[in-house]
């Protein structure tokens, strides 16, 4: 068995912030996104949909913690409209060099709902490991991320690339 | 497009440190697996570590954990150390025969030069201890993970790995692979 990850779109926020849409991402078995960005407020997570989804759908355990204090672990919690809590605090304008790496890899099951590991940090500041459910069994037609609680913008010297991949 | 290429495999044994050199600008991110195991007579308790374009300046930055068997040992935030850490524990000479310690490095956006070197770090396994361990369990499971950055925004073209100490790596592989 053989697989490859294809890379499927890349998106670079450069000039005014936005929330970052992928719309055409083919039908891949399993998706991977990696971006590294950083947030105006220095203070909130880099968050994801899929479809758009804004209702009650998305489950999130994550262990994380924050400037070498204790590791804390959060059970499963049902989210509404935060969608995958996937990422950390990030930099802040005052450290607008800085990036907060995030990984986030989700499968995309039509027949089932689509389990999702994320992890993120910045070197400054916090690390999050998240396991995720997205209790939907819909194909995905659209994977949307930005920062944090509500849905924001994701802000400059953001780069987000999306792949996808088939197991052969 | 393929997601991943290899850029270049070493096999190393009897040496404390390894450096990828001429690294190639034609990606967009790098990812360094390595599989080691060292010499250490007794229990290997160092830590691989990691210097990027040959900088031991006090500029690294470093988020971790890591944890053995049921303990958490560490959870700290280093800043302005002269390297960062990948992993730590691994087989030592009486185990090294047969037993391998994985990490996964994730570099992003090597060659941008407007943000900082970044990067994510995991090492996760299970081997089988030396004799006489502080930390019991026969075999053992470790974890780590840890989020990273060199205060640098000049484009990446070297990563040097090595042990902590004086031990030298045995029987290890070192995969760079180029991405996207």
């Amino acid at each position: 068995v053989t697989a490859q990850w294809d890379l499927i779109t890349r998106t670079e926020v450069t000039g005014s912030a936005s929330v970052v849409t992928f719309s055409s991402i083919g039908s891949y078995q399993a998706y991977r996104v990696i971006a590294t960005t950083l947030d105006s407020s220095g203070s909130d997570y880099l968050a994801m949909r899929l479809n758009g989804n804004t209702s009650n759908m998305y489950s999130v355990g994550y262990f994380a913690n924050s400037t070498g204090g204790a590791v804390v672990a959060n059970g499963f919690t049902t989210y509404n409209s935060v969608g995958i809590n996937a990422g950390t605090n990030a930099p802040g304008t005052a450290n607008s060099n800085a990036l907060n790496v995030i990984d986030i890899g989700f499968a995309n099951s039509t027949t089932l709902a689509k389990p999702a590991i994320a992890l993120g940090g910045w070197a400054r500041n916090m690390l999050r490991a998240s396991g995720v459910i997205y209790n939907s069994s819909s194909a995905t037609t659209s994977i949307s991320l930005a920062v944090g609680l509500p849905f924001s913008t994701l802000t400059v010297n953001t780069v987000v690339t999306l792949y996808g991949r088939n197991i052969a | 497009m393929p997601l991943v290429s290899l850029i270049e495999k070493k096999s190393v044994s009897g040496v404390n440190s390894v450096t990828f050199s001429s690294i190639p600008a034609t990606y967009r991110d790098l990812r360094v697996i390595i599989y080691y195991a060292t010499n250490t007579v007794g229990n290997f308790n160092g830590t691989v570590r990691c210097q990027f374009n040959g900088s031991t300046s006090n500029i690294y930055n470093n988020e971790l954990w890591n944890a053995e068997n049921a303990n958490l040992l560490t959870q700290a935030s280093i800043i302005g150390s002269n390297n960062f850490m990948l992993g730590s524990g691994g087989p030592s000479a009486s185990n090294n025969s047969s037993n391998r310690n994985p990490i996964d490095f994730y570099i992003s956006e090597y060659r941008n030069t407007t943000l900082r070197r970044n990067g994510l770090s995991n090492n996760w396994g299970g081997g089988v201890l030396d004799s006489g361990s502080a930390s019991s369990g026969n075999p053992y499971n470790y974890a780590y993970t840890g989020a990273l950055e060199q205060e640098s925004q000049t484009a990446l073209s070297s990563i040097t790995l090595f042990l902590s100490g004086t031990d030298n790596f045995i029987g290890t592989t070192m995969h760079l692979y180029g991405i996207g």
